[in-house]
């Protein structure tokens, strides 16, 4: 069943005036698809997701699920109405029953009433999914964070709903976990072929289980598409900083050719770079560079096919497979890379080069717009 | 049916959910309006109107006038402020005391005394004073005939006295011991909690314990100790049951004991003038409930209290150890074992009588055998546990709904509903029972027959205890995430199915702790019941109070060591689990 969201709208009311939760927001989510909002807090993704389930109310907007329109000026389906189920950042498993009687309450429901035969099959075989059904008879309280969670998504997809919600379902648990129920429940969603919307603001999630994703800030979609697109084409800086980590060189474009490259003039030294169309020279622009699309040499370069940018070590943090580097690169610090092995001594001449297509062209910073620097990790 | 919404009908569709998701809503605010509100309507409109109110006669303002001539309604307003003031003063005294011997010094035998300072309140209000007017009736008071026997020791004789009971000393006595308990248990807190390194810094400049006492301790725990001497206060303004033993025959009045005369006793009874001084006793009372509760907001700003929670430093006071002990034994005679002492003597002799050789040889079960076997105690005893019962269980359930509403519900005017929640509180028990008599004494409502009534009955009482029913649930529905209740609502449950399968489920140690509160005051209650209860409603309370005017003071003595007896275990289980509430609720 797909889900469409037209136009959303909300405003808070707060002691410093109104706050634009949600500002003419839409987006579809297909029918089967995987779809993620990304975004940081306060950007209006679990406000997007509450009001699909219907514990929100939007002021303005509409939305449908599958031809039944749920939300709208006069329409207004409660939540245990829809043909949802979902899973909440903090799990929600009800302490004073047990695993079973968890799963099976959403089978008890008027809406979805299933005779008792029928039940215990039903929540069995949803357990045996999230391989939880040795625990059935487990009363709530004595199940760790990740068992819990696996209850949670059992309970939400017991009913068969045609969507499911996921509200930040794996920020409380620790990493390895987090990585480990990730696939689970990737998995899990594409063999039952179930229309899931998900809610993180860890990007690394969203790139990994996501057929497409929305990055949010500020009640608006910044951009969307699949994990690749929003990774190696980002269309804002704020996406670009946001989702991965970057490097900015500002300047302004010097030429332009017919093959629609060009090159763009900064302090740190020239690059050239694939220009977007629209660009003409003259124009502002800043060009976005991940640190991984960056060699650090120790000598001068000679491909001038490669931009190559001259700096000095600033400080080297070895994370294990790599060593992260700051690079000094006249006044700005620049980010990148290298395996474990190579020297990196802080001070040492380096030289930083990349292909002119690992490199991403951005409208020009206009007084307007915030200073969106490489954010500190 | 049941297929979720059309895109057909949209504007059909939107008020017809609007009223069934808020159905719920709207049936508990329309309860709760009409429980409190309406007697108190009827008490209003009454004082404006003449004659009888099952046929009134139409408006005036005779009541009014009369009662702001009267002076024996200033002599009552008087008496009132003044011995809830005295009173508290003693009552503050003695129980900041205590606080401070009991938590912060070594004086012996603390944890025995914890539990003893919990027995008052055990002994209902009335008993207490019955067994002093016993001990101190100044002709026959078993006290006064071994104090007169004393002075006869030194040539002084006296034929009455030398200490009388029926006097105003005697109501404040009564007061200043009463209170002690409830403000003890309100002090003791912040005295457990105080930062011990305040007191050390005086110490280690040289002031000694008495020094630090009155100069850093009392001062650091003032706001506490003013929010209690507060509450005391208003306590004592709606005192009512010493007033009627002890004051009443000695024509001391005060505006409950007045109101209850008026209906009562007095010949011909006004209604109309008792509307009135319900009325104006009502409108001193919020106005001094107001007051508490914003001076009690200010004074919080200045708390000294941490969170902490660790054992403050225990202050070694030396020999005066075992003067503590004998002053905490002295009080604990004077407020519980004297008073029962006396009255299970009296239980056990056909008659009152002081205490003699002659006197033991009389004693025996007999009385007891009397109770039990007569009819109407049984049936008494019947009524008086339905009354429990059923009150606990209605005021739990309506205040779980109330709270339920107020923290959580979706719609506007719950703030509304929380003032209207902390009405009742405001409104002394006497005056409950007169505004649900004008109630249901008055057309429309005299229709239903319910007048004198069990039903009247336990409205009374819910009425009475709502506002800490709901008080104990708001603290407790707050502690549930709303995911717990969003998750059942996305699993396909409504409103009630969620309220009444998670939410209550999940609060039901709170709601237990406020069910055995309620059916332990419910037990205790006197002035309600004694207003509101008709030949066959009668409970315990009342078939004692009964027995007591028409001159059976052994047998009203045998049903006070009875309800006493049942009282105690019920007492500490109360606080055993309130104490755990809120120690579940970090210290509420």
């Amino acid at each position: 069943m797909e889900v469409v969201v037209r136009e959303l709208n909300k405003r808070f009311g707060t002691s410093h005036g109104d706050v634009n939760a949600l500002n003419t927001l839409s987006f579809d989510v297909k029918k089967g698809e995987f779809y993620t909002l990304l975004g940081p807090s306060g950007c209006g993704k679990s406000t997007t997701l509450r009001c699909i389930a219907g514990l929100e109310r939007a002021d303005g907007g509409e939305i449908r699920i599958g031809d039944r329109v749920v939300a709208a000026v006069n329409v207004w389906t409660p939540p245990n109405e829809r043909p949802i189920g979902m899973v909440f950042q903090s799990y929600a498993i009800w302490p004073h029953m047990t695993v079973y009687k968890n799963v099976e309450f959403p089978l008890r429901q008027r809406r979805n009433r299933v005779p008792k035969k029928a039940r215990r099959d039903m929540v069995m075989e949803v357990l045996a999914l999230v391989q939880m059904e040795a625990l059935a008879d487990r009363p709530a309280p004595f199940l760790s964070g990740g068992q819990q969670q696996r209850v949670a998504l059992a309970r939400a997809l017991v009913s068969r709903p045609d969507v499911l919600l996921l509200d930040e379902p794996l920020s409380n648990l620790d990493a390895k976990l987090r990585e480990e129920l990730r696939v689970e429940i990737k998995e899990l969603t594409r063999r039952l072929g179930i229309t899931s919307i998900y809610v993180t603001h860890d990007q690394v999630e969203a790139l990994a289980m996501s057929d497409r994703i929305a990055v949010m800030q500020g009640g608006r979609i910044l951009q969307e598409g699949s994990p690749k697109d929003i990774y190696l084409r980002p269309e804002t800086s704020f996406v670009a900083q946001f989702v991965g980590q970057v490097n900015f060189f500002s300047g302004a474009v010097s030429t332009a050719t017919q093959d629609g490259y060009g090159v763009v003039e900064t302090p740190q030294g020239r690059l050239r770079c694939n220009l977007p169309a629209g660009m003409a020279p003259g124009a502002a622009a800043m060009v976005a560079v991940r640190p991984e699309a960056m060699t650090i040499a120790s000598t001068a370069g000679l491909d001038a096919a490669l931009n190559e940018v001259e700096g000095a070590i600033e400080k080297a943090i070895f994370l294990g497979d790599i060593i992260d580097c700051q690079v000094q690169v006249g006044t700005e610090s620049v980010r990148a890379r290298t395996s474990a092995v190579d020297d990196v001594t802080p001070g040492k001449r380096v030289w930083l080069r990349f292909s002119p297509d690992a490199c991403v062209v951005l409208p020009g910073r206009t007084s307007a717009e915030p200073e969106l620097r490489q954010a500190p990790r | 049916m049941g297929m979720g919404s059309l895109t057909v009908a949209r504007g059909m569709r939107m008020s017809w959910d609007v009223l069934r998701h808020h159905a719920l809503v709207a049936l508990v605010l329309v309860t709760l309006v009409a429980v409190i509100m309406i007697p108190v309507a009827r008490l209003l409109i009454n004082s404006f109107l003449e004659g009888h109110p099952a046929i009134p006669e139409g408006w005036t303002l005779k009541n009014y006038t009369t009662a702001f001539s009267m002076p024996l309604f200033y002599e009552a307003l008087v008496n009132t402020l003044g011995l809830a003031s005295v009173g508290t003063a003693i009552t503050v005294v003695i129980a900041v005391l205590f606080a401070f011997l009991i938590e912060r010094t070594d004086m012996p035998c603390r944890n025995l005394a914890w539990t003893l300072i919990l027995i008052p309140m055990a002994i209902p209000g009335v008993l207490f004073a019955l067994g002093w007017a016993q001990l101190l009736s100044p002709k026959t008071g078993a006290l006064n005939v071994v104090l007169r026997d004393f002075l006869a020791l030194f040539g002084v004789s006296m034929t009455e006295g030398p200490i009388n009971i029926y006097s105003i000393g005697g109501l404040i006595f009564l007061d200043g011991v009463r209170g002690v308990t409830t403000v003890f248990l309100m002090v003791v807190g912040a005295f457990r909690m105080m930062d011990p390194s305040l007191e050390e810094a005086a110490r280690v400049s040289k002031a000694g314990a008495i020094a630090t006492f009155f100069h850093v301790t009392l001062p650091a725990l003032s706001p506490a100790i003013l929010a209690a001497a507060m509450y005391s206060f208003i306590s004592s303004m709606e005192s009512f049951e010493a007033p009627l033993a002890v004051g009443l025959p000695a024509n001391i009045f005060v505006l409950s004991t007045l109101i209850y005369f008026t209906t009562r006793i007095q010949a011909p009874l006004d209604y109309g003038l008792a509307a009135v001084f319900g009325v104006s006793y009502m409108l001193l009372m919020v106005f001094l409930l107001i007051w508490y509760r914003r001076a009690v907001r200010v004074s919080e700003r200045f708390s000294t209290v941490t969170g902490k929670g660790f054992r403050p430093r225990v202050i070694s006071i030396g020999r005066w150890r075992w003067a503590a002990l004998a002053m905490f034994m002295g009080y604990f005679l004077l407020a519980v074992v004297a008073p029962f002492c006396v009255l299970l003597w009296t239980s056990l002799l056909p008659g009152y009588r002081a205490p003699s050789i002659e006197a033991m040889g009389m004693i025996s079960l007999a009385n007891y055998v009397e109770i039990f076997e007569t009819d109407r105690v049984l049936q008494v005893i019947w009524n008086t546990l339905v009354l429990m019962f059923v009150s606990a269980t209605v005021t739990m359930i309506l205040a779980f709904m109330a709270s339920w509403v107020i923290v959580r519900a979706p719609v506007r005017g719950r703030g509304l509903l929380d003032s209207l929640m902390f009405v009742p509180h405001a409104i002394p028990g006497i005056v409950i029972a007169l505004a649900l008599i004008m109630a249901f004494l008055t057309p429309p409502l005299r229709y239903t027959g319910l007048y004198g009534s069990m039903v009247v009955l336990v409205l009374g009482l819910v009425v009475a205890y709502i506002s800490f029913g709901t008080r104990l649930m708001n603290g407790a529905i707050m502690q549930i995430q709303k995911e717990l209740e969003q998750a059942a609502y996305v699993s396909g449950a409504g409103t009630a199915k969620t309220l009444f399968q998670i939410t209550l489920p999940l609060l039901f140690p709170a709601f237990a702790a406020g069910w055995v509160w309620v059916a332990v005051h419910a037990l205790r209650a006197f002035s309600i019941p004694l207003m509101l209860s008709s030949k066959n409603t009668e409970v315990f309370a009342v078939l004692l109070w009964e027995f007591w005017e028409n001159g059976t003071a052994s047998l009203a003595s045998g049903l006070g060591v009875l309800l006493i007896l049942a009282l105690i275990p019920l007492t500490l289980l109360m606080r055993r689990f309130i104490t755990q509430m809120s120690g579940q609720q970090g210290g509420a």
